[in-house]
């Protein structure tokens, strides 16, 4: 139905921008310029083209699936914003896997931190420098002790083999194997 | 009637009660932000859901939002739409956040864009369903540019005079944007049959 030619047979004139067909679609231009472009469009076979597609076009986006949040946002934030919480913080338990993780070993407070799995780790670590500790210290004393110990094992056995002679008088004492 | 889409004003439920809530809020009543967040918390988690295509990111980030409006509160004037305002805070947020993911990912954003494989059910739901994920799925093969004034103006119904204040660019140049995204968004996506154009 083209108004403005009512014989039908009316040249439509040049094709309008798309940027018109797209301000008409969203109601955007002046009734008169809508009307002058709805005009071309009843004689234009390529513009009523564009306009349905257009119009499709925001038809689509009408029937995309609704996206709902689900949970209440407000609730959590009131809470964070009440503690006081430095107000770009991130809020623990939430953000990407590891950070999260991280969270998980990090623990917020030193009393919390006894508890910990963390706290486990460190303990075992602990007793392990203490026990090595230990071991350095009873290391020392052991060591002139063992090399006394061999020395007098030695001292069983005389400088001269036994039957021999004495190479001179007073060489050999009275506890040796020398007479 | 010159075209059947309503341009319906962001602003269009700014009614009393948020006015007084706004007014609280800015005094420092944490409970009459709260409230102002449960009225607009669900348009922002759907504009960065549709922007970045990420559930729990989308949800991350509208927190984010949130506080950075409480944070921003002193500073805003009645003068600007409080939901359009929110808009403009999400909208530089997702964008951030896109500029991030560049950074870390090299391959363009294909996950979540497959169609669902599962039970088809009536053949007419079926393809209505293929024809929704084809439009999802070429939305996210758009400029960000084009893919914020779409989905401010076709799924939250902002009227250009407040696309202009979200984008932060003149009214002249929202027509023009809007006409180029358009036409880009057709260039994927075949509004009639849901065929996507790769
Ligand atoms: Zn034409």
């Amino acid at each position: 139905m083209n108004s403005s030619c009512p014989t039908g047979s009316c040249a439509p004139g040049p094709c309008p921008p798309d940027e018109a067909l797209s301000a008409l679609v969203d109601a955007a231009l002046p009734s008169e310029a809508g009307a002058g472009l709805l005009a071309h469009c009843a004689g234009c076979p390529r513009c009523t083209r564009r306009l349905a597609e257009l119009r499709a076009l925001g038809d689509a986006f009408a029937a995309l699936p609704a996206i709902r949040l689900e949970v209440d946002l407000a609730a959590q934030l009131v809470d964070r914003l009440q503690a006081g919480a430095p107000a770009a913080a991130r809020k623990r338990g939430q953000g990407p896997w590891w950070v999260r993780w991280m969270d998980r070993i990090r623990p917020p407070t030193p009393w919390r931190f006894a508890f910990s799995p963390f706290a486990g780790s460190v303990a075992a670590v602990g007793l392990g420098l203490w026990l090595g500790g230990m071991l350095m210290e009873l290391e020392e004393p052991l060591s002139p002790l063992a090399a006394n110990t061999t020395l007098a094992a030695m001292s069983v056995f005389g400088s001269v083999p036994p039957g021999n002679l004495c190479p001179r008088a007073g060489a050999c004492g009275a506890s040796g194997n020398a007479r | 009637m010159i075209g059947e889409r309503p341009s319906s004003g962001a602003d269009a439920g700014a009614d009393t009660g948020e006015v007084r809530e706004l007014a609280r809020a800015r005094a420092g009543d944490v409970a009459a932000f709260g409230a102002l967040v449960r009225r607009h918390q669900e348009r922002v988690f759907r504009f960065l859901h549709r922007m970045l295509d990420a559930r729990e990111e989308a949800m991350e980030l509208t927190q984010d939002v949130f506080v950075k409006a409480w944070q921003a509160l002193p500073d805003w004037r009645p003068e600007a739409a409080f939901s359009t305002w929110l808009l403009q805070i999400a909208r530089n947020a997702a964008l951030d956040q896109l500029r991030r993911r560049q950074l870390v990912r090299f391959a363009p954003l294909e996950e979540g864009l497959e169609v669902a494989d599962d039970a088809p059910g009536p053949e007419a739901r079926y393809a209505s369903r293929q024809r929704q994920a084809q439009l999802e799925r070429a939305l996210q093969r758009l400029a960000a540019e084009h893919r914020e004034i779409l989905l401010l103006r076709e799924v939250e119904g902002l009227a250009y005079g407040e696309l202009a204040s979200v984008l932060g660019i003149a009214e002249g140049t929202v027509k023009s944007r809007l006409a180029r995204a358009r036409s880009a968004l057709l260039e994927h996506f075949d509004p009639h049959t849901g065929a996507s154009h790769e």
